[in-house]
């Protein structure tokens, strides 16, 4: 669906992104993480248009979105600051979007309506911040785009909307083969929701992979050892990290998590237990892997 | 890389129009409101204001034919439409120059917000869509309420002073021309908004942008005039000046007057022949404002939506404004420091110090802080330089400007404001044939002139000796001038337009000119050419002459005759054969006498004419043998002879002359009119003089100081020479003596030489109620008398 080739972006001096590469398949909800400045908001500024590429070039099924009125139609972009128009009310910015967009959904508009608890008539200039975002994510998906580019997507929500907001994204993917690109700096909140992941940094994707590529690769399993244990025990194991607390060891190790537990019960551990990693966690060691210090990069 | 735009485009512009309509109705009826207050009602106030019933019966009954050639007499309108009334011109001028550019930075301010902006160009609307569906909101919300205004203007004219297609067609031209400059403003700051980060910039930015040209022409205009020695703005000029710019541009039509209705419609500042000229400055503009329209679209396009919430000192755009800025303030400090001394040094250090501040100040501002001002010193620094290198320009004579005098041999004809010693006192105009303005007799003056075109050889030698002559010395009163003892600078307000026979023109124009420069001119007093344009015996007929009035050359004795036509023409016929006959060195050192003044009134020709004047004189001597004839034949010489047995007294005065002769000519001649006295006022002079003697006998020390001719000639605030001591022969002089009577009753002469002393005599005749002065040379009299005149009260120390 989008498809960036050594895009690079710049403002003035600065080098937002520098010869960027990557591509992203249609139906897929990508999360794009890094930390404040690593260019996810440029990305998906120069992938709804927002911006002009000052190198190489982002496409859109195939063609360049800058300008491109037949793109940009199939095109939705949340930005992370919102903006509605002055002394609108949702009904008011439905109408505006209705105009722009033709595949503006009027029976979605008025379903969404029903879940999203926001008044219409309301001036939205008097929401919250979680309502302006309600709001806009409810107009986004109005108007049915075949790719949906949400900055900060879930900023403001409370988590019963972020669960609700999932579960519509989802449905969106499910059914129409939606393909959402979402940027975050936190990877708790992308973990459920992604199939794909990208780490941007330094205007670069330094790494990206499918979300269950990624954590089948590593496991981590917590054991007890109450009569101690050396550390040769451990040496049938692809250890990651190892943390020791007394009797208790918690490891990452790349393989499966029952052999690894197997394995640690018969090296004598009364208890050897896999527990899922988070996606912080996987990040950590794959980049460590491929020789980042990752709290140098997200942290 | 593809563009594509949807095949819906066109729809998707009229729902994106009519949904930034929507949004901004606000504007509209604001708009619509204040516009229905600054013009429409005040129009309508005026129109339907009470007339006095008795003034309009009065009209109606005593010149039914003004209400018929201006039906709105009664009415104050202004502008070519009879639109505008009274202080609306101002309001509305203001509204309707000022909304375009707040519509502009009001419907484009979303491109001056980051988040705005991340919505506006992340939705399936072109940037050329969307600035396009804006401008023609601003243009809807100008237009409207402009459209409405008309009808209702329109509607109100017709019904109260009927369908008059002039006025009705001036109405919406008008109205097209506040359209063209109300989209070219919104243009400029449209292609601003574009090209800067914010809306205050744009404000900036757009506004210098707007004002730039005419304001930095007006202070070139006024740069080079106070320096550049012979070049002066005409009204050419002025109204390119005018028309540089939108926001200007229809202040030159409230100027123009249509020449369809009467004295109380538009102001006459401009005649109608500019208006085809305005209306080609409109579409000027019309075109300039669509090429910067498309210029801001295609900008826009390749526009980087980042620029948004920036600020910047860098740039074309930002280069101009405080090329602007600089030049403004530096020129304006300039010319407020020189207005006193009229000093070059002040002029250019001012305007280099408060340039170069100026500079700085806009540098700050554009740049919000000062982080910049060091970098940008050298280029402020430059463009200081640049101003004041640009306004030494003037200074230095413009690269042989001021020098430039073109041989009579590449001459084709040549145009100058100089009409000689008959035209000092009378119009000469173009006549236009009308609805009478006088009982149905007369044409209708338009187009008053006091120039006159001359193409002979000798007339283009003596324009030339004259110009060569005014370069050589530099008339400029605030630079000082050096004059000749005896010698006075004369206000002149003279063009010198040269046609060359390559087709170009070359123009001068000398504010004044000392009387030794002028004395070159002599030769033209005679010149035919001259002559055919400036007295009215060459141009008036006799078939308009109302009333011929004849005196004695001392004005004791007058008749008035109302002769038939054929005699009035050869009487005309008469004066202008002695005209031609008469030489230069027959006006400067005349040997014959005066005899009689002939003066005239005339209707305008009813028909038209290229030239006519209402009124003429010539001053009949022994030598209009013509004249004489004519006068001889029909008696009046006379009825008029003076007696000189009867003349009782003589006042001669120095003092005067200037302002009783025709002093901006070569030949000095007594104006007609001028100076009359009355037989009361011999008394009142006799009384004076005995005054002035008793008290001068008295205080011997005053006398010294009042009597002590003054040898350096220097010139008043107004340009005007004045002596620094009192001239000898300033004061009165009484004579009563009949020996020294007719001695200065001989030397009367009808003319004389403008650089050589003169003096103006009153003669009183028993019988006659009064006279007016006659010309005695200095130079004429005995020396006796001479010192009569320059000393009456006793020569200081004797």
């Amino acid at each position: 669906m989008i498809k960036a080739q050594s895009l690079v972006k710049c403002f003035g001096d600065f080098t937002a992104l520098s010869s960027l590469d990557t591509e992203i398949h249609a139906g897929s909800i990508y999360g794009l993480v890094g930390s404040n400045g690593s260019g996810k908001s440029t990305f998906l500024r120069l992938a709804s248009g927002v911006y002009m590429p000052d190198g190489g070039q982002v496409t859109v099924a195939g063609e360049p979105v800058y300008e491109n009125i037949a793109v940009k139609e199939r095109i939705f972009f949340v930005a992370d600051d919102l903006y509605f128009l002055p002394q609108s009310t949702l009904e008011e910015m439905a109408t505006f979007y209705k105009q722009i967009y033709r595949r503006f959904s009027d029976t979605k508009y008025k379903k969404l309506c029903t879940i999203f608890p926001l008044d219409p008539r309301q001036k939205l200039g008097t929401f919250s911040k979680g309502m302006k975002r309600q709001a806009a994510l409810l107009l986004a998906l109005s108007c049915e785009p075949d790719l949906l580019l949400l900055d900060e997507a879930f900023d403001g929500l409370d988590p019963v909307m972020r669960g609700a907001v999932k579960k519509l994204l989802s449905d969106d993917i499910a059914s129409r083969e939606m393909t959402v690109v979402i940027t975050s700096h936190n990877l708790r909140e992308l973990e459920d929701l992604c199939d794909h992941v990208g780490l941007l940094h330094q205007g670069k994707i330094l790494f990206e992979r499918e979300l269950d590529e990624l954590k089948l690769g590593f496991c981590k399993v917590h054991a007890a050892f109450p009569q101690g244990m050396d550390d040769a025990a451990l040496a049938g194991l692809n250890i990651m990290q190892a943390v020791r607390t007394g009797s208790l060891v918690t490891l990452v190790v790349r393989g499966n998590s029952a052999e690894a537990s197997d394995y640690l019960l018969r090296q004598g551990a009364v208890f050897a237990e896999g527990v899922p990693l988070t996606l912080e966690e996987v990040f950590i060691h794959e980049m460590e892997a491929v020789g980042y210090d990752y709290n140098n990069i997200l942290f | 890389m593809t563009t594509t735009t949807s095949s819906s485009k066109p729809g998707r512009f009229r729902e994106l129009y009519r949904d930034i309509l929507h949004r901004n109705r606000g504007y509209l009826w604001l708009y619509s409101a204040l516009v229905a207050v600054c013009y429409p009602l005040l129009f309508a106030l005026e129109a339907f204001k009470r007339v006095d019933p008795a003034e309009a019966a009065r009209i109606q009954a005593y010149a039914p034919e003004t209400l018929a050639q201006n039906p709105m007499y009664f009415y104050s309108f202004e502008g070519l439409g009879c639109n505008f009334a009274g202080v609306s011109i101002v309001f509305f001028l203001m509204i309707a120059l000022l909304a375009p550019m707040i519509l502009a930075l009001v419907l484009n301010s979303y491109m001056h917000s980051k988040k705005a902006s991340d919505v506006y160009h992340a939705i399936p609307v072109s940037r050329g869509t969307l600035l396009t569906a804006n401008a023609a909101v601003g243009m809807t919300i100008v237009g409207l309420p402009l459209a409405a205004s008309n009808l209702f203007i329109m509607a109100v004219q017709i019904a109260k002073f009927g369908f008059l297609p002039d006025v009705t067609a001036y109405l919406w031209l008008d109205a097209l021309g506040w359209m063209i400059c109300g989209f070219a403003i919104y243009a400029v700051t449209t292609f601003v908004s574009v090209c800067v980060g914010t809306v205050f910039d744009t404000f900036v930015l757009s506004g210098t942008l707007l004002l730039a040209a005419p304001v930095l022409s007006a202070l070139g205009l006024t740069v080079t005039e106070l320096f550049l020695f012979g070049w002066s703005a005409g009204v050419d000029a002025l109204t390119f000046v005018t028309r540089l710019s939108p926001v200007t541009l229809m202040i030159e039509r409230f100027a123009i007057a249509d020449g369809t209705l009467g004295a109380s419609s538009p102001i006459r500042l401009f005649g109608p022949d500019r208006l085809p000229g305005a209306n080609l400055a409109l579409l000027v503009w019309l075109a300039l404002g669509l090429l910067i329209f498309l210029a801001a679209v295609r900008v826009y396009r390749r526009r980087r939506t980042e620029v948004a919430e920036t600020t910047s000192s860098r740039g074309v755009l930002q280069a101009l404004v405080k090329l602007a800025g600089t030049a403004v303030c530096g020129v304006t400090a300039g010319l407020i420091a020189c207005s006193g001394s009229h000093g070059r040094t002040d002029f250019l250090l001012w305007t280099a110090l408060i340039g170069a501040l100026a500079y700085a100040v806009a540098e700050v501002v554009l740049n919000r802080g000062f982080k910049t001002l060091v970098r940008s010193l050298p280029l402020g620094a430059a463009t200081v330089a640049g101003v004041v290198l640009v306004s030494l320009i003037p200074m230095t004579g413009a690269f042989g400007y001021e020098s430039r005098v073109p041989v009579p041999e590449e001459v084709a004809a040549v145009e100058i404001g100089y009409t000689g010693r008959y035209a000092a006192d009378i119009s000469i105009c173009r006549v236009e044939p009308g609805l009478p303005d006088n009982g149905g007799k007369a044409g209708r003056a338009v187009g008053y002139t006091n120039e006159v075109l001359l193409s002979s050889p000798e007339d283009l030698s003596a324009v030339e000796a004259f110009h060569r002559d005014v370069i050589a010395k530099r008339y400029r009163p605030y630079e000082g001038i050096t004059l000749e003892p005896g010698e006075e600078y004369m206000h002149l307000g003279s063009t010198i337009t040269y046609t060359l026979k390559n087709g170009r023109t070359l123009t001068r124009r000398y504010e004044g000119a000392g009387t030794s420069s002028i004395r070159l001119l002599a030769p033209l007093e005679t010149s035919p050419d001259l002559l055919a344009q400036t007295h009215p015996a060459f141009f008036d007929r006799g078939q308009d002459v109302k009333k011929w009035r004849i005196s004695d050359p001392f004005g004791a004795w007058t008749v008035e005759k109302a002769w038939p036509a054929a005699d009035s023409q050869a009487l005309l016929d008469a004066m202008r054969t002695d005209l031609l006959a008469q030489t230069a060195e027959d006006l400067l050192h005349p040997s014959d006498a005066p005899v009689a003044w002939v003066t005239f009134e005339a209707d305008l020709p009813p028909e038209g004419a290229p030239r006519a004047s209402t009124s003429g004189s010539f001053l009949v001597t022994e030598s209009s043998l013509h004249t004489r004839a004519f006068l001889a034949e029909k008696g009046v010489l006379d009825e008029i002879a003076p007696d000189l047995d009867a003349c009782y007294a003589v006042g001669v005065s120095g003092s005067g002359v200037r302002y009783l002769t025709t002093s901006d000519s070569a030949v000095l001649q007594v104006i007609p009119g001028r100076g009359e006295f009355t037989a009361n006022d011999y008394d009142y002079l006799k009384e004076n003089v005995e005054a002035s003697r008793r008290y001068y006998a008295e205080n011997p020390d005053v006398l010294a100081a009042d009597f002590s001719p003054g040898e350096d000639v220097e010139l008043d605030e107004w340009g005007n020479a004045v002596v620094q001591a009192q001239m000898a022969g300033a004061s009165e002089v009484l004579f009563e003596d009949p020996a020294d009577i007719a001695v200065l009753a001989a030397a009367a002469v009808p003319s004389w030489d403008t650089t050589e002393p003169v003096v103006c005599a009153n003669f009183w005749f028993r019988g006659a109620t009064g006279g007016t002065p006659v010309l005695l040379p200095l130079s004429r009299l005995p020396e006796d008398l001479r010192q009569r005149i320059a000393y009456p009260y006793g020569v200081p120390g004797e």
